[in-house]
């Protein structure tokens, strides 16, 4: 019998079920020698562990009955409505600045004089537009 | 004593209790409520580690079983399917705190006060070397003394597949023993 076949058995040697095959390979075998006796020892030790008395009251579980349940799914829609509109918010990366402005800035920039420049940008910032000069 | 023993006798079983508990009768969920809470409380409290997590698990086990009552009818035998929820609350939870821990261990080098173990005894501090499906499956077998049979109708496998998992929560342990940690 090989280890593998040995620890095959283990759950049976566990219920008492003792094969002279299992017996003879665990007396010489050191590895499976001791994976048996550590199973024994756990089930041992487990079949006599402390029972601990639970503190809970009937009275509690009554007031979690009556308790209105929570439910996810108002909290969820709320949070997906917030998610899209944030999205809608945000401009995408791609979008072009609308083709009037830029057609103005393009046609302004080429009309403009030495020492006009700031007044180009100030009449871009807040949507007049000023005097530029130049042949028009 | 001859009319306590007939008491007894005329006392609803579970599954007529279930019945009745699935058409609203709380008295009905009350006695099945003190039959069954201290063996809730131990399973979860042998998987979890932790008395006050094990409270709450054995009050949420209750109101999922109110609230299931009627989906369950005939499914499975009552206490195995009690503890079937039990269970999956008590390995999910073990492994929420599991994730939490590290996560604190890896910041702060050590868990928080309330993070770590209370003075397990010496079932609890074997259980708690290895992980949360071993736990279950070692709980049930020697803490709970359920037969082959009861844990793969537990566990929802048949009953070869719960011996293999048995056998493979006692590697893990003698792992954990040598040393070698436990795969996960």
């Amino acid at each position: 019998m090989n280890c593998d076949a040995c620890g095959e058995r283990l759950i049976e040697w566990l219920d008492g079920v003792r094969a002279p095959e299992v017996e003879g390979h665990l007396a010489g075998c050191g590895s499976c020698r001791g994976l048996f006796e550590t199973a024994r020892s756990t089930a041992e030790t487990l079949r006599s562990a402390p029972v601990p008395e639970p503190r809970g009251r009937w009275e509690d579980v009554l007031r979690r009955m009556d308790r209105p349940r929570r439910r996810w799914w108002p909290a969820a829609a709320a949070a997906a409505a917030v998610a899209a509109a944030g999205l809608l918010a945000i401009p995408r990366r791609d979008e072009a600045p609308p083709k009037r402005l830029r057609i103005e800035v393009v046609e302004a920039g080429d009309r403009i004089e030495p020492g006009k420049a700031d007044a180009v940008m100030d009449s871009l910032e807040d949507g007049t537009v000023a005097d530029l000069g130049g042949p028009r | 004593m001859i009319a306590a023993v007939a008491e007894i006798e005329t006392l609803p079983d579970d599954e007529t209790l279930l019945l009745r508990v699935a058409t609203g009768d709380r008295e009905s969920f009350r006695t099945l409520y003190e039959r069954h809470r201290a063996r809730v409380f131990h399973v979860a409290y042998r998987v979890t580690g932790n008395a006050d997590d094990a409270e709450e698990l054995t009050q949420e086990t209750f109101l999922t079983l109110y609230r299931e009552a009627r989906s369950v009818e005939g499914r499975a035998r009552f206490t195995t399917w009690l503890t079937s929820i039990v269970l999956n609350k008590s390995i999910n939870l073990a492994k929420q705190r599991q994730g939490r821990s590290t996560l604190l261990k890896r910041f702060f080098g050590r868990p928080r006060e309330a993070e770590r173990p209370r003075q397990p005894d010496a079932a609890q501090g074997l259980l708690d070397r290895v992980a949360e499906r071993y736990r279950a499956v070692l709980t049930l077998r020697y803490v709970m003394g359920y037969s082959h049979e009861e844990i793969a109708e537990t566990l929802d496998c048949p009953v070869g597949t719960a011996k293999s998992k048995l056998f493979q929560a006692h590697q893990a342990v003698r792992r954990a023993i040598e040393g070698e940690g436990e795969d996960e």
